[in-house]
């Protein structure tokens, strides 16, 4: 109650000083609120997806949620109480420049693009559905939406793996424009165990000149989520748009690349290297591998792992088995490092428990450094990070795992703002709700 | 084809009824009523001289007998009245009718417990918050159990579409596995979905009891929010009662039931029903999309469903002896049912399936032991025990993707199927033992103590031949659940009070064998063994203020014990929680019963009151591709229903109720949405007696049914013009029947849905439009 109240306040009191800043400006230049504007003036909002905490039994709905600034992210309460658009079904959030994406998972088979409108408003602009379930995603340029469907199994080993689905999407218009059909990797094994067949799991997408780098796991094609050969990077190379394959790269110094269902498997940097992230954790489905959680890099211009770089992040100091990790800039990635391997396999994709410890890793130099001023946490982030002004906003969630006997109730989540060249996280706005799936920045 | 099949059979049917050609002997007719001349019915009237010939009366307190001519004593007798005894002498060819006038018996009047004579009325009197509803007016109707139970106050049923699709019943808030059914007493809680109440005709079907919150010991389950017991057949006498109904969607609904027992004391019984509905009506909003799948903004109204098929039958057949010194009762039976439901969609309706289906079939074999009166008449025992197998099935082998206009496309994958991510044959086989042993005996002349145990086992495993490698249940998992409870009931002041108080012990074992398919082979296969005891206890009070007035109480403390999978997952991707609770919860009532009379209107007033503390509920957590169960949401409901119904004459009757609820999650203070928060139904119905003839009827009825708006997700998150909603539900259906020759010719004609209103569930799931039924039915009995 008393909360509502301050929150009310702070909205009237922010209100106040929008209107007068507009009022103030209103005399030096055009962006007046007066009617004979000619030309409509940018607004930029803040979007997150949402999830909220689960009511009763049922599970937690997604809410997609438009943000006035930046300091929403920064202080306060971030809540969907009489606010938001509510979403059907557990959902992934993406974004493409300024069309966020938000897809069902399992209950839905609905991509809906959302875009501001005129006025301002976040408004859904198009939807198109599946067949079966987006996996992963890309936003491969400014234009265009990647995603590929995965899921699916075999009655029978020996037979041929059926082609992955890839779904190019228009961002501009929200609308899906072609599926395209690969194998990715058909070197299909015999079905025995020996030589186990496999379905290729995409982890990451990146376009580099012409190409696409596609990082991906082997899976036992049964729906079990086995791994199968897992001390073995592999990335496949298409010709793009054409999806020609032109080459498959493997590479045995680290593991599989990527964790399923994040999309930063592989990643470009401001120079066109690519930088792939192996986790090796048996906590993060993983299982099995016996090479060192690492780093490898594709570099510009070529199609090969580079063979003078390979950054062994578990061995290094400060280092771990990393579940995860993000291109912030300047060479600097923001990572989650598994604190404790044993607690079972996928155990550390829960919502709520101490499961990971947070770092800044230079690709270049090779460091890993601990962020200081954030507890460990959980958060499965399905989108790629957002940065801004060279700082990485994350969504992190404290607390007991359920398995160990903690409360929902008792775990907070709030964004913590990382700046990667101290290592220093703030923390920021409270959620009100169990996680920020994704935060995006985005303009009419 | 199985529409022709069905043809073919129903055509057999009618040949079976016309084939039955009874005997005329000489009749005695006459009618049981008390001393305000209100009709008496369910009164036994028993020949004293013919040992097997007996009748109940029925709803209008009639009764025909057929025996030789001569001279006899009829022996009229009905809890809560004096037995009366009324010379007779039937002369052959002539008719002889009988006014029976019984007294009220004070002292007899609350012996209901005693005498296990759990008769309608005296039920609701009982101190437990239990409706009963007699389907004696509704066995002309086309219509199944659901819709009958559908008219108490507090029960709400979610039905995912036409006849024999999946439904959700809630009751106070509670539902799901919470709430438990039983039939004759015995729990049903593992059988499939071909023994279920969406299936199961009213015609069947004597009384249905439905306890909220509070259970007594003789339905033996960990029911968390309530147990509803169908009653069916409890006659003492010959009959056959065949009925026949065709409908809107091409529904095609049968019943046979019927029993003889001969003057040796040999009883056979038999009761079968056949069900089959295309369920192919027409629903709105389809949206309109293009080859790949991106919305074109154009909806569709008035799309046919076109792969919603259902049928179901089933068949309990039983034969043994009565009034034996040995047993009053001892009774072999076997029980057999299937059914094949035909799925048109997930739960949104946007993507219809065009093949998959779910098969279910049980088969049970039973027996009954009754033994009453022992130890100086105040021991009765009562046994049960069966062993069934349930196979559930689900065939999903399509890799076709269809739209709503007959059209489809074979997706790239041909591995995928329509419903599941890849296609599956998956059957889960259920073997299981049930046991269930009750005693009552009499302490004194106010006092009983009564004892029931009920053994619940079960072994299940699954398989799946469209499928390599694992399959959910691959290894079986063993649930062996044991209640037990004991109870005492006292009556005092003149039974003005009575009082039952209650403790039930909850005894659970089970065992699963969970693999590890990441692990090395000596740690592959880890067993596991829970073991739950819990003890629940409760007190049921009643006291009659005065013949008008009643005032009930009752409290339990209950407990719903984890299923296997909950504990242990299914052996793929819903893993193991050995840590799990029981879901627990305290469950108060308070009622009040009020009746009034003036001249010839009647008029009846009942409400309840109730509190549901829940703790520990069974939540789904996912952790990436897996998931898991745990105990973290608790939840209360507070709510109060009212039932007002008032009769005139005893041909009109007008009865409304109403449920209000407030179910909030007590870790976030949060109301709780997507079940239905204020609902209620109205029903009038008319009866008039002897229009074209002596003893015939006609009757005409109305029934509607009300559910408020209610919010899908969240009462007060999302912008509250974004929220999904549940839009409000209102419905009508009308039955116009007639009976002649005493009931033994009936045929009624029903509309459902008569404004053909758009009614919608479940979101966006729509129910069927305006329909029409056509009910034929003989009763014949001695």
């Amino acid at each position: 109650m008393k909360t509502k109240k301050i929150n009310w306040i702070k909205s009237m009191l922010l209100l106040f000083v929008i209107s007068s800043v507009a009022l103030s400006c209103s005399s030096d230049d055009d962006t007046t609120i007066t009617p004979p504007d000619p030309e409509p003036i940018s607004i930029s909002k803040y979007v997150v997806g949402f999830q909220a905490n689960p009511i009763g039994q049922a599970t937690g709905v997604d809410y997609v949620l438009e943000l006035p600034s930046l300091e929403s992210l920064t202080t306060g309460e971030i809540t969907v109480e009489g606010q938001g658009i509510p979403l059907k079904g557990w959902r992934f959030f993406h974004s493409v420049n300024n069309t966020i994406f938000s897809s069902g998972y399992g209950d839905d088979d609905k991509c809906i693009a959302y875009q501001l409108d005129e006025a301002g408003k976040l408004k859904e602009a198009a939807n198109f559905t599946f067949q079966s379930t987006l996996d992963n995603y890309a936003a491969i340029d400014d234009k265009t939406l990647l995603a590929v469907e995965l899921t699916g199994g075999v009655d029978d080993f020996t037979k041929n793996i059926p082609d992955r689905s890839f779904y190019v999407v228009n961002a501009e218009t929200g609308l899906l424009e072609k599926v395209v059909t690969h194998a990715i990797d058909s070197r299909v094994g015999e079905g025995t165990e020996g030589s186990p067949a496999y379905i290729p799991w995409v982890t990451g997408m990146v376009l580099r000149g012409g190409k696409l780098f596609v990082s991906y796991h082997k899976l036992l094609p049964d729906n079990s989520f086995a791994p199968v050969g897992v001390d073995k990077a592999h990335v496949a190379v298409f010709k793009y748009p054409e999806f020609e394959l032109e080459s498959l790269i493997e590479d045995e110094r680290t593991s599989f690349i990527g964790i399923n269902g994040h999309s930063t498997g592989i990643e470009k940097t401001e120079n066109g290297d690519i930088y792939s992230f192996s986790s090796s954790s048996d906590a993060a489905a993983i299982t099995g591998a016996t090479k060192p959680s690492g780093i490898l890099r594709i570099k510009n211009g070529t199609t090969t792992f580079d063979p003078d770089y390979f950054f062994d992040v578990e061995n290094a100091p400060n280092g771990g088995k990393l579940f995860w990790m993000d291109y912030v800039g300047n060479g600097k990635a923001i990572g989650r490092i598994v604190m404790d391997d044993s607690l079972g396999t996928w155990t550390v994709f829960a919502e709520q428990g101490s499961f990971f410890k947070m770092v800044v890793i230079d690709l270049i130099n090779q460091t890993v450094t601990d962020v200081q001023g954030i507890p460990a946490h959980a958060n499965r982030y399905t989108s790629p990070m957002f940065v801004e002004d060279g700082k990485a906003y994350l969504s992190s969630r404290v607390g007991a795992s359920l398995a160990s006997g903690g409360k929902i109730e008792d775990g907070e989540t709030h964004i913590y703002i990382v700046d990667p060249e101290t290592a220093m996280a703030t923390k920021g706005a409270k959620v009100k709700g169990l996680t920020l799936k994704g935060i995006f920045k985005v303009s009419n | 084809m199985s529409v022709f099949v069905l043809r073919r059979n129903s055509c057999l049917f009618f040949l079976f009824l016309c084939s039955i050609v009874c005997n005329a002997q000489t009749n005695i007719t006459g009618v049981v009523i008390d001393q305000n001349s209100n009709p008496v019915p369910e009164a036994s009237i028993q020949v004293v001289e013919l040992k097997k010939k007996g009748v109940v009366s029925d709803f209008e307190g009639r009764f025909t007998l057929e025996i030789p001519s001569g001279s006899y004593t009829l022996k009229i007798s009905y809890v809560g009245f004096k037995t009366y005894l009324q010379k007779v002498d039937v002369i052959s060819s002539e008719t002889t009718s009988l006014t029976i006038r019984l007294q009220e018996d004070i002292n007899k009047l609350s012996d209901v417990i005693v005498k296990g004579r759990t008769k309608a009325q005296k039920t609701r009197e009982k101190a437990f918050e239990v409706e009963v509803i007699e389907t004696k007016g509704l066995k002309n109707m086309s219509v199944d159990v659901n819709s009958v139970l559908m008219t108490i106050p507090g029960v709400n049923i979610r039905q995912n579409g036409g006849l024999g699709s999946g439904f959700d019943f809630s009751l106070n808030g509670l539902s799901g596995k919470q709430v438990k059914f039983f039939i004759d007493g015995i729990p049903q809680e593992n059988f499939g979905s071909s023994l279920s109440l969406n299936n199961f005709p009213a015609t069947l079907v004597e009384r249905a009891e439905v306890f909220k919150g509070v259970v007594p010991i003789y339905l033996g389950a960990d029911a968390l929010g309530g147990a509803i017991n169908i009653i069916t057949n409890q006659r003492k006498n010959d009959f056959l009662d065949v009925s026949y109904d065709i409908g809107s969607f091409n529904t095609h609904r049968a019943t046979l039931n019927g029993q003889y027992y001969s003057d040796k004391g040999f009883v056979a019984k038999v009761s079968s029903f056949y069900n089959y509905s295309d369920n192919d009506y027409k629903i709105d909003g389809i949206e309109i999309r293009d080859e790949l799948g991106n919305d074109t903004g154009t909806i569709r109204n008035g799309v046919r469903r076109f792969h919603d098929a259902y049928n179901s039958q089933m068949i309990n057949v039983k034969a043994g002896i009565v009034d034996k010194k040995i047993a009053d009762q001892l009774l072999v039976g076997i029980t057999a049912s299937a059914n094949r439901n035909e799925i048109q969609h997930p739960i949104d309706p946007q993507n219809p399936f065009g093949e998959v289906f779910e098969e279910n079939n049980v088969i049970q074999a039973s027996i009954i032991y009754e033994k009453r009166n022992l130890l100086k008449e105040k021991l009765n025992l009562k046994l049960f025990a069966a062993i069934s197998e349930n196979n559930d099935k689900k065939v999903d082998t399509s890799s076709r993707k269809y739209d709503w206009f007959g059209g489809f496309i074979e997706r790239s994958d041909q591995d995928k199927g329509e419903f599941e991510f890849s296609k599956t044959l998956f059957e889960f086989k259920d073997k299981m033992h049930l046991l269930n042993a009750s005693a009552n005996y009499k302490i004194g002349e106010q006092s009983t103590l009564n004892f029931n145990y009920t053994k619940n086992y079960l072994k299940r495993q699954g398989e799946d031949p469209a499928r390599a490698g694992r399959i959910a249940f691959n290894d079986p998992h063993i649930l062996d659940k044991n209640i037990l409870g004991l109870s005492y009931d006292v009556s005092l002041f003149e039974d003005s009070w009575s009082t039952t108080l209650f403790t039930k012990g909850y005894l659970l074992n089970s065992e699963g064998i969970i693999e590890d398919v990441y692990a090395n082979d000596e740690d592959r296969y880890t067993k596991f063994k829970n073991n739950f005891e819990e003890l629940g206890y409760g007190v049921a009070s009643t006291y009659k203020m005065s013949d008008r007035i009643q005032v009930k109480g009752s409290f339990e403390r209950t407990f719903r014990i984890p299923e296997g999978y909950e504990a242990f997952g299914d052996g793929l991707l819903l893993k193991t929680n050995p840590n799990l609770l029981p879901e627990e919860s305290y469950n108060v009532n308070i009622g009040f019963l009020l009746n009034n009379q003036w001249d010839k209107l009647r008029v009846n007033f009942d409400t309840n009151f109730f509190i549901r503390d829940t703790k520990n509920l069974i939540v789904l957590w996912s952790e990436g591709i897996n998931s898991r169960y745990f105990n973290t949401a608790d939840a209360s409901s507070i709510g109060i229903e009212g039932e007002i119904k008032a009769t005139y004459n005893d041909n009109f009757f007008v009865a409304v109720n109403a449920t209000y609820q407030k179910i909030q999650d007590d870790v976030l203070n949060e109301r709780i949405a997507n079940i239905p928060y204020l609902f209620g139904n109205l029903r009038a119905g008319y009866n008039i007696p002897n229009i074209l003839s002596n003893h015939d009827k006609m009757s005409l009825s109305l029934d509607s049914y009300f559910v408020n708006e209610f919010p899908f997700q969240s009462f007060s998150q999302g912008a509250p013009e974004e929220r999904f909603f549940i839009p409000e539900q209102l419905s009508h259906n009308i039955q116009l029947g007639y009976s002649f020759k005493q009931g033994k010719y009936n045929i009624s004609v029903q509309a459902r849905n008569v404004t053909d209103a758009i009614v919608k569930d479940n979101l966006d799931i729509q129910k069927p439009g305006r329909a029409f039924y056509l009910k034929l039915r003989y009763f014949i009995s001695n």
